[in-house]
């Protein structure tokens, strides 16, 4: 039985109170939006306008220099190249792992499961190091190579290669299928979810990630978007419409990414936080 | 199979091995050989009061964050998980885990700027109209990890609510309908029903925020940078572990001292991940 509450006074007010909320909450991102379309002088005004009174891109033509274009193709190759290396290996030892049990597999699987314990931020020191014994620092080779192997991934793909049909598995196995024909052909296709899931979650953490690339790349022609929207601002904090549309910049490709994508992006983390 | 067993060994597991032993030796460029100096680096660490320092911030901004978050996460997701309008949830979920998604860089010369000392700082300007006058949120030594704090419960509390709401539909519907037979109030049936359902997915949600709690680094990096200071000012109110590490190693070239400050943020956080193995242990069997 369905019983159709009435609609109490205490629920109106709470959902009041919720709206209120959410408009508290999306304010700063509608600020920052807004405020990137100000002249210099607008945004320093007391009391402050609730929405570009002088509508203006002066901030982003002050701010455009060709060294973002550089910005934007670096985080896309070490977003995107982080992205297609680690789904491709991690798809791959997965495969192997669950497919063609074996101890090396055993081990390989519980190993990564500890790592994924230990936040990759702690290892950073002795990374670089290894980086400037191997002359790979400065390079977008460098800046991916602790992703060649991905625990995370490793993990993830595994829970993806479980549930598929052990039986399609099978008989492409008597069909004489070889392995890697299996992969490619069979699992492959059936993991698309997972590999889209994976995909998104892993750009997305790329792309936003400031330390790692921030120790790598210390040439100006190697930063990510991050770290040059970081080296943008300077101490005094004077050029704010600059700042907020160097800002706007930014985070507009997530945003669309984000609502194209947001499937991928709850059932990540639905998979990332029941583990 | 043997090249991932190799790769995961080289750029995983020696790292953390390396990062336990430089932790006894005096490291940097410049030292290749890096010689052992025992615990000498353990023993500065421990005298420095800057150290200490660095280990309360840490500590208060997990104090500050973790409770703010979980009954953030808890309203917000028992409203959404409430509504019977589809298109509630689905705004809900999108306006409330957007900045989740969003580079922190960018998130915090946002803040920085709303967070702006003068009267045009939209924060000040709110204070002011309400009468209690302009703060130098990021400046003042007393208020400033506040206001990073601050800064990370907004930017992260969409994660929570989400796994709260996912926690929140898993609760099978019966359970509320006896709970109905017999009088319960809604306070009761949340105090009763909902909350010790949903003690596995707290206990998650802490770890997880705790544990990025102490892994703060991108808001410090950006929002406290002060022609005075340099970062983690004023006067260290913002220098947390994350920070020290990366100032030490990269900045001062020790790399030795801050392994050794890694290894301990490290066992920090390996002491939350054991806390919650044992805590299941003891609670979760029924």
């Amino acid at each position: 039985m369905i019983n159709v509450k009435k609609i109490s006074a205490g629920e109106v007010l709470l959902f009041t109170f919720f709206l209120i909320l959410l408009i508290l909450y999306i304010f700063p991102l509608y600020w920052m939006f807004s405020s990137s379309f100000k002249t210099a002088r607008e945004i320093t005004r007391i009391p402050p306008t609730w929405r570009p009174m002088d509508f203006s891109v002066e901030g982003y033509i002050k701010v455009w220099e060709p060294i973002f274009a550089r910005f934007f193709l670096n985080s896309i190759i070490y977003a995107g190249g982080s992205v297609l290396v680690a789904l491709f290996t991690s798809s791959l030892i997965g495969f192997v792992i669950i497919i063609y049990p074996s101890k090396l597999g055993t081990v390989l699987s519980w190993s990564a499961i500890c790592l994924i314990m230990i936040p990759f931020t702690i290892l950073i020191i002795p990374l670089y190091l290894l980086l400037v014994r191997l002359h790979l620092l400065n390079s977008y080779l460098g800046m991916i190579a602790p992703r060649i192997v991905y625990p995370f991934g490793i993990f993830f793909m595994q829970l993806a290669v479980r549930n598929i049909p052990r039986d399609l598995v099978d008989a492409a196995k008597i069909d004489g299928c070889r392995p890697l024909g299996i992969y490619w052909r069979i699992t492959v296709p059936l993991l698309k979810t997972s590999i889209a899931t994976l995909a998104t979650l892993e750009f997305v953490w790329r792309w936003n990630e400031l330390l790692w690339p921030l120790i790598v790349a210390s040439t100006e022609r190697l930063f990510p978007i991050t770290v040059g929207l970081a080296s943008l601002v300077d101490p005094y904090f004077i050029e704010m419409d600059q700042y907020l549309a160097a800002c706007v910049m930014v985070v507009t490709p997530i945003i669309v990414m984000f609502l194209f994508l947001q499937r991928f992006f709850v059932k990540g983390i639905a998979i990332t936080g029941m583990k | 199979m043997l090249l991932g067993l190799a790769f995961l060994g080289l750029f995983w597991w020696y790292p953390l091995i390396k990062t336990f032993l430089l932790g006894f030796k005096l490291a940097g460029l410049g030292h290749p050989d890096e010689p052992w100096i025992g615990l000498e680096n353990y023993k500065e660490l421990f005298t420095t009061p800057v150290f200490g320092r660095v280990i309360l911030n840490t500590l208060y901004l997990a104090v500050v964050i973790v409770p703010a978050q979980i009954v953030l996460g808890l309203a917000v997701s028992a409203v959404l998980n409430r509504t019977r309008l589809d298109i509630v949830q689905r705004v809900g979920i999108l306006s409330f885990y957007t900045p989740y998604v969003l580079p922190i860089v960018a998130i915090g010369i946002l803040w920085k700027f709303l967070y702006h000392p003068s009267h045009f700082g939209i924060f000040n300007f709110f204070l002011s109209k309400l009468g209690i006058g302009v703060l130098r949120w990021l400046e003042d030594p007393k208020l400033a990890l506040t206001s990073v704090a601050i800064m990370r419960i907004w930017q992260r509390a969409g994660y929570v609510i989400l796994i709260y709401l996912a926690g929140l539909q898993s609760i099978p519907r019966i359970y509320y309908e006896a709970a109905d037979i017999d009088g319960a109030s809604g306070w009761q049936k949340f105090r009763r029903i909902t909350l010790p359902l949903l003690s596995s997915t707290t206990l998650f949600v802490v770890v997880t925020t705790t544990i990025s709690a102490f892994m703060t680094f991108e808001s410090i990096y950006v929002m406290t940078l002060t022609a005075q200071g340099g970062r983690g000012g004023p006067a260290n109110a913002t220098n947390v572990m994350l920070f020290y590490v990366f100032n030490n190693a990269f900045e001062n070239n020790r790399m030795g001292y801050a392994s050794a400050a890694a290894t301990i943020l490290f066992l920090m956080i390996l002491g939350v991940t054991l806390l919650q193995f044992r805590y299941i242990r003891q609670r979760f069997e029924y």
